[in-house]
């Protein structure tokens, strides 16, 4: 499967964005930020998927993608739900 | 599916479709009648919402059978799901284990003080459909579909005791550890694509068949990150070292029903996706995950039982217990035979049977508080409750793995499919390990039997001396010498009624019975007249592992 030299570009983006998303979650202690730092994972996925839909000349990415966003909509629906319960409970949230 | 160039498409699903997918439909309805019915259930008497979801399971559980035995096994949905013979078995364990969650819970979530409980049984029920999708994906999209709908659920299950704050901290963690690994497996998806231009498994296979794999081709790379990436998530939805640090906490805080429901559906849903993915759809490849793999097997079956013999609370120990379980699973994903998938579905099924037990009976005397369940709880229960502690004591010798019961037959197989695939050294450090296994089993069961509650007795907050309990309490503490109360006839009335032995709790209920006799009889028949399933496993491996 030829991959043009184009989709490299993409690739680096969504691999650093990848990566600044999974620092997130390993270094920062408050919850709603380690939840933004999956989401920004997540996108960088997208992104990567759809690249690669793009030169592929395949709507599979693309199919992929709207998956992805309506399985992290839901993760936030689930998500806050969680961390408000906590929240209302303690009134403090912090992962340790 | 891969379209060459976009044009347009249209794709009807026909009757052939919707039928082999009844079992999940027939799930989804009962998860939504659940919840309609919950409207209509008095508050404080939601227990029948379980019958409810028990008759779903037992319907679906009816049509698994029939797709079984109707054996027009295929794709639905272009390409999406199948019914083939992995899935079904896959089905079967998963409606069983869920069956017996929802068996445990009326009592339970009674007894927890769990307020939601109409949300409570509807989420169970979809997390076993997310399961039964996972493994019976044909995609990637689906087997990531599927993985979601069950997280999701077991989220909101894992903090759904709002009183326990326990609970509400293991749902937190498990949600921000899982959508990570999920990040992390999504992205091994996107390069899977990336490389081979497929999602379907199938397609997958044929691509990496076809090409020769080799760093120098353009997509070598892609696809070696690719296998990493998809190799941690996996690893750590199975809760295989080094990714398990979410296990204890979670399967602690988390309300045992759903722990003990959870243990065994996610590893149902996960390795069978595992395999899926790593023995069918990237087989040509195995001589670059193997070594991967076969590292991950090791240290969890070593790290898993080291780490579980030092706990001295049970539930902790059974969620160690269930690391070490996915170590001796991982050792038939990393041999990769017809015979190591054999035996992997051998053990998915016999381990459900012990493992559902084993927490059932934690279950069983988990006091409000979340509290009653370390080893001391246990002493003396041979008395108290024998048949209680028989059945503990059977499921230990089971996760054990003594002769004559489930557990010798899951292990046997996969240490022989090690054997056969040319990993002695596999089996050897699987055994060595269960060694370790023995030990802190067999120290449940001496803890049951062999000695006395050395706690003097307590004096039980109010919440607990409810005046239901108050007969059994006298009548055990005359029974049993009146160890706790010195003069348990002369105590007066009030005494009475806020005094118990540590150990008396509320009566078991008797789903949960119903559930523990289940999980008891089928670890004893798995033992002793395996050979069904196991041919039905070997029929299972032979559709996928070729």
């Amino acid at each position: 499967m030829p991959i043009s030299d184009h989709v490299t570009a993409y690739l680096i983006v969504s691999a650093l964005l990848f990566t600044i998303g999974a620092m997130g979650v390993l270094v920062r202690r408050n919850p709603l930020v380690m939840f933004m730092s999956i989401e920004l994972m997540l996108n960088a996925v997208n992104l990567s998927f759809m690249a690669f839909a793009h030169f592929l000349n395949s709507v599979d990415g693309w199919m992929f993608v709207f998956l992805v966003l309506t399985v992290a909509a839901a993760e936030v629906v689930v998500g806050l739900a969680i961390i408000v319960s906590i929240f209302r409970s303690r009134h403090e949230i912090d992962v340790d | 599916m891969i379209f060459a160039d976009i044009s347009p498409f249209t794709y009807t699903p026909g009757a052939t479709d919707w039928l082999r997918i009844l079992p999940e439909l027939i799930l989804l309805g009962t998860g939504l009648l659940t919840l309609m019915a919950d409207l209509v259930a008095a508050p404080g008497r939601k227990g029948w919402l379980a019958l409810v979801g028990l008759a779903g399971v037992i319907g679906a559980l009816v049509a698994t059978v029939m797709l079984w035995a109707g054996g027009t096994y295929g794709d639905a949905f272009y390409g999406m799901v199948n019914d083939d013979r992995v899935a079904l078995f896959a089905s079967v364990v998963i409606l069983f284990a869920v069956g017996v969650g929802l068996l445990f819970s009326p009592g339970y979530v009674e007894r927890q003080g769990i307020v939601h409980a109409g949300e409570y049984y509807t989420l169970m029920i979809l997390a076993a459909l997310g399961m039964m999708l996972m493994s019976s994906a044909s995609n990637l999209m689906m087997l990531f579909v599927g993985l979601e709908i069950l997280s999701l659920a077991l989220y909101i299950l894992s903090a759904i005791v709002t009183t326990r704050r326990r609970s509400q901290e293991a749902g937190m963690k498990y949600f921000i550890l899982s959508s990570f690994a999920s990040a992390f497996l999504l992205y091994g998806m996107a390069l899977t694509y990336g490389a081979t231009g497929k999602t379907s498994l199938a397609g997958i296979r044929a691509f990496v068949t076809t090409h020769a794999f080799t760093m120098g081709s353009g997509f070598g790379p892609l696809l070696v990150v690719a296998l990493g990436l998809m190799a941690v998530g996996f690893c750590f939805k199975v809760s295989a070292i080094p990714f398990q640090a979410w296990t204890p906490d979670v399967y602690v805080g988390a309300p045992t029903s759903v722990t003990a429901f959870m243990s065994v559906g996610t590893k149902v849903a996960a390795f069978v996706g595992l395999a899926r993915v790593f023995l069918f759809a990237l087989s040509p490849l195995r001589p670059t995950w193997e070594p991967v793999l076969w590292v991950v097997a090791v240290l969890t079956m070593i790290g898993g039982n080291l780490l579980a013999a030092t706990q001295r609370d049970v539930k902790r120990m059974l969620a160690y217990s269930s690391v070490a379980n996915a170590g001796y699973m991982m050792v038939a994903v990393a041999t990769h035979t017809q015979a190591s998938f054999q035996g992997l579905l051998i053990y998915l099924a016999t381990y459900a049977a012990m493992n559902l037990g084993a927490f059932g009976v934690v279950l069983a005397l988990e006091r409000r508080d979340g509290q009653g369940t370390t080893l001391d709880d246990f002493a003396g229960l041979g008395r108290r409750n024998p048949a209680l502690a028989a059945l503990m004591a059977l499921f230990m010798f089971a996760l054990a793995g003594t002769p004559a019961t489930a557990g010798f037959i899951g292990k046997w197989y996969v240490f022989y499919a090690a054997m056969r695939g040319a990993h002695v050294e596999l089996a050897i450090i699987g055994l060595l390990a269960s060694l370790v296994g023995v030990y802190y089993y067999l120290r449940v069961v001496w803890a049951i039997y062999f000695t006395e509650p050395a706690t003097a007795p307590l004096l039980v907050t109010a919440d607990e001396s409810a005046p239901v309990h108050e007969p059994i309490a006298s009548a055990s503490a005359t029974a049993t010498g009146g160890v706790a109360l010195a003069e348990p006839a002369t105590a007066t009335g009030i005494a009475m009624a806020t005094r118990v032995l540590p150990a008396e709790r509320a009566p078991v209920h008797l789903a949960t019975w119903l559930g523990l006799a289940l999980a008891g009889v089928l670890t004893l028949v798995l033992g002793i007249v395996p050979m069904l399933m196991v041919d039905w496993a070997l029929a299972a491996a032979q559709t996928l592992v070729k």
